[in-house]
């Protein structure tokens, strides 16, 4: 395995009497992204800004390569990190100038065709001489992103740096950042409340909630095997059933919720009471036909359907199969299949679909 | 006309101004920034020269600096005496203000965001060039109107002068005590001089750097 760039040990921090971080342990690896997930307030930039040497914790160790570091002392340290935050905060000079100003507070030499190759990288180049104050949000943020990037830190730190941008710019900016990172392997920690930025990202995501880490583990495995129903419901798991395991076989676990039979590729044992969770868009929509269609979906159940909830990019909709069953379907397909509250529909998903709360492991490497 | 009073009260206002900053700010932004042990005792203690009586104030300062006080004992044996000096004006003038510049300039570095701190921070600054870079020149009005409140203040500084440096003519005696020594002589066009000097240099001072640098107090 990898060395651990940053490990936190045992680390809180109260404010007024009252823990808004409790993390008693936390690990991020060379030149891996972690996300670091969870609702508003849930303690995200508070860890972000410990990790970042900007605030002391009321108890624990912050580690840097090995060496225990401290908010107050370890200048050195910070300076191999890069922060990004939410807002560009630029000075008011020029773009070039801007990105220079980590480089210049550490007193390093301007080496000018790093800073040029930055600037290409974040696709500002031509803005070269413009003042920041004339930037667009999205421009802001990538001089912010190319000042940081430029320091070539030991670890970046990123604190919900999307969240202020309207949807075209970020669509734009996740890609990129995306790209860079990859490619030059940097060791990241993002901090997002938006799913959907961990997910393109990050290589595991933790998930914070009231101060406490609930699950850590492979992005993808957070978001398809969420460790608790909490943690489902934050990462989009809409449809929780609780059943009773009838049948395993041939690799397929059975579980009974509400009088149907639903076919999960999770293992458990029969006569066991479980949680079983569906994500929307993992649910298929379609008209009831004579003849079932042919298809690897092992799951088909019939009902009415009981709501139809517009958001957005897609419609959420809500079918009664016995349980409530939510699925995300688009206005095009709403439309097509004249789909509207007591329309009959068959909800399809197949057996990988379907997963197991809280039997997934909770933390891993 | 004896100007001396004039001068002495220049003198002390303006050295009890310089010694206001130099403590006055920093625990201001130890109050506005730092969480601490003991943050409310020191944010409570700070404010009691602003409600407790100056002669009681001037009582205890005396009690410390007098000649059996624990300061005053320290003080003399290096030869140093305070105790009714103008060096004890200057220290009536300091405890009388500098509430003043704690109140004002902490509330000037609580209104600075704290993330552009921060981002000094990450991107290299040392919490000293933090300071220095990014906090007191963001805070800068509050620190300029606080000085100049307790400028005025340490000017008509007169119970705790009294009590701590007493009121002796050509060594002593400040302007506001000069004022009232006059009044009790019935000398009272040099009163009035002395008064109007006094409301001439805190107007000056008040409205001239308040529109100079539209000041809020």
């Amino acid at each position: 395995m990898k060395p651990a760039v940053i490990a936190l040990t045992d680390v809180g921090v109260r404010y007024g009497g009252v823990d808004v971080l409790d993390v008693p342990a936390l690990e991020v690896f060379e030149g891996e992204i972690l996300a670091v997930i969870g609702p508003n307030g849930s303690g995200k930039s508070t860890l972000l800004r410990v990790v970042g040497l900007l605030e002391r914790p009321t108890r624990g160790a912050v580690r840097f390569h090995g060496t225990p570091v401290d908010a107050r002392r370890s200048l050195a340290e910070r300076r191999r990190m890069a922060t990004v935050f939410q807002q560009p905060l630029l000075a008011d000079m020029t773009v070039a100038e801007n990105v220079t100003l980590g480089l210049r507070f550490r007193g390093d030499a301007i080496d000018e065709a790093r800073v040029g190759r930055w600037l290409e990288r974040l696709n500002i180049a031509p803005l070269r001489d413009q003042r920041a104050r004339t930037l667009s949000g999205g421009q802001a943020q990538r001089v912010a992103l190319a000042r940081a990037l430029v320091l070539e830190p030991a670890v970046l730190l990123l604190d919900e740096p999307f969240s202020g941008l309207d949807a075209p710019s970020r669509a734009e900016l996740l890609p990129d950042v995306g790209a860079i990172l990859r490619q030059d392997r940097v060791t990241t920690i993002l901090v997002t409340h938006d799913r959907g930025e961990a997910q393109a990202l990050a290589d595991r995501a933790a998930v914070l909630m009231g101060g406490r880490i609930r699950q850590l583990d492979h992005t993808a495995r957070v978001f398809h095997a969420p460790a608790t129903e909490e943690v489902a419901r934050f990462v989009g798991v809409e449809t929780i059933v609780t059943g009773r395991v009838i049948a395993r076989e041939a690799g397929v676990t059975v579980v009974e919720v509400a009088g149907r039979k639903l076919e999960l590729a999770a293992a458990a044992r029969v006569g066991e009471h479980v949680r079983v969770g569906v994500r929307p868009e993992d649910v298929t929509l379609m008209l009831p036909t004579e003849v079932a269609p042919l298809s690897s979906a092992r799951n088909y159940l019939t009902g009415t359907i009981v709501q139809l909830i517009p958001s957005t990019p897609a419609i959420r909709v809500v079918v009664d199969v016995g349980f409530p069953l939510v699925a995300t379907v688009t206005a095009r397909s709403v439309a097509d299949l004249g789909l509207a509250e007591g329309t009959p529909v068959t909800a399809a998903f197949k057996a990988s679909a379907a997963h197991l709360i809280g039997l997934g492991r909770t933390v891993s490497g | 006309m004896d100007l001396f009073p004039l001068w002495l009260s220049l003198r002390v206002s303006l050295s009890a101004t310089a010694l206001t900053l130099l403590v006055g700010v920093p625990i201001a932004w130890l109050l506005a920034r730092r969480r601490f042990p003991g943050r409310n005792v020191l944010e409570a203690v700070v404010v009691l020269p602003l409600v407790l009586p100056p002669t009681v104030l001037g009582y205890y300062l005396l009690v410390l600096v007098g000649r059996r006080g624990p300061l005053g004992q320290a003080l003399a044996s290096i030869g140093l005496e305070l105790a009714f000096t103008w060096g004890a004006a200057v220290l009536a003038a300091v405890v009388g203000s500098i509430a003043l510049v704690i109140k004002s300039v902490q509330a000037g570095f609580e209104t600075v965001d704290v993330q552009l701190e921060q981002a000094a921070r990450t991107l290299g600054r040392s919490e000293w060039s933090v300071f220095w870079s990014v906090a007191l020149p963001l805070a800068w009005r509050s620190v300029l109107a606080g000085t100049v409140l307790a400028f005025c203040r340490a000017l008509g500084e007169f119970g705790i002068t009294l009590m701590v440096a007493g009121n002796i003519p050509g060594r002593t005696q400040t302007l506001p005590l000069a004022i009232y020594d006059r009044v009790q002589a019935n000398l009272m066009d040099e009163a009035n001089a002395l008064a109007l000097v006094a409301v001439g240099i805190v107007v000056v001072l008040l409205f001239g750097l308040s529109r100079l640098a539209r000041l809020r107090y």
